[in-house]
């Protein structure tokens, strides 16, 4: 397992029983479009170069042009690219003994950060959908909880029944004996009118 | 006949690629903050930072024979007004 990041202070005696990211193929399929994307204009020079007899003298205004805007479109695809792998490898699930925290870099300026104590989970439920996730065995984790954010996702991970077991097997070891009782709200009374 | 002086394409080239090399910075700033220093922070971190290098050295190597001092000329267009002789 890969090293939790110091921001998340790991207590001494919390034990961390999963640390993961989404399944790859969430980052596949944003790099197989990048290769199209960066392939096709190539194709087309080459096309135009060999059936049109396109060519540009060295130093020519043509020849300048198009190697600075496509010095610029590559440039711009390369970092575009690496900001979708940070925006995958930066969005992670990490799961202890007490806790589930959620991390999810949705822009280069926009991080969300969501914490739940194992205590509150209500209810976990696993979900493959789809050709794609099941043959590849990834899929969603659904957390009910008491909190204030009432449902956890855990989205397009690997494995995701036997995460959801993981979860389950370390929920009722903390559940603590000082919890506050639920209220329990009486229906209002609505009364009936005399006919 | 249009002239374009070298420096206005220059400036066009250059000060986009500057401003994308400072998000590239910003991005690999975040990447070691929030990512921790897991082999597969650096590596990636590495791989994108080789990336840009390779990248500015191609076209600048590509780019090197131009003369910019010199300028260019845009041939715009022209249309034969001359009648053919029928």
């Amino acid at each position: 397992m890969e090293p939790v990041p110091p921001t998340l202070n790991i207590a001494p005696d919390e034990k961390v029983l999963l640390l993961t990211h989404r399944h790859w193929s969430a980052i596949g399929r944003s790099i197989s479009r990048g290769v199209i994307v960066i392939v096709i204009p190539l194709v087309i020079a080459g096309l135009m170069k060999r059936f049109m007899g396109w060519d540009l003298e060295v130093g020519s205004l043509g020849y300048t042009i198009l190697v600075g805007a496509g010095g610029l479109y590559v440039l711009f695809l390369w970092v575009l690219g690496y900001g979708f792998w940070l925006d995958y490898w930066l969005d992670f699930y990490l799961i202890t003994d007490r806790r589930i925290v959620e991390i999810e870099q949705a822009g280069l300026f926009h991080r969300t950060v969501s914490e739940q104590p194992l205590f509150r989970v209500q209810d976990v439920t696993s979900e493959v959908h789809g050709v794609a996730a099941s043959t590849l065995g990834y899929g969603n984790v659904y957390i009910q909880s008491a909190g204030e954010k009432e449902r956890f996702v855990l989205e397009e991970i690997p494995r995701p029944e036997k995460v959801a077991r993981m979860i389950l097997d370390a929920m009722p070891k903390n559940i603590p004996a000082d919890l506050p009782p639920v209220e329990q709200k009486k229906p209002p009374v609505i009364p009936r009118a005399d006919l | 006949m249009i002239n374009i002086p070298g420096v206005i394409l220059k400036a066009l080239f250059f000060i986009p690629a500057l401003i994308l090399t400072v998000v590239s910075v910003v991005h690999v700033y975040h990447a070691w903050r929030y990512g921790g220093h897991s082999p597969v922070s650096v590596a990636s971190s590495f791989i994108f930072v080789s990336g840009l290098v390779v990248i500015w050295a191609v076209v600048w190597w590509l780019l090197s024979p131009v003369d910019w001092n010199a300028g260019f000329v845009w041939e715009t267009p022209t249309v034969n007004t001359t009648m053919p002789n029928i």
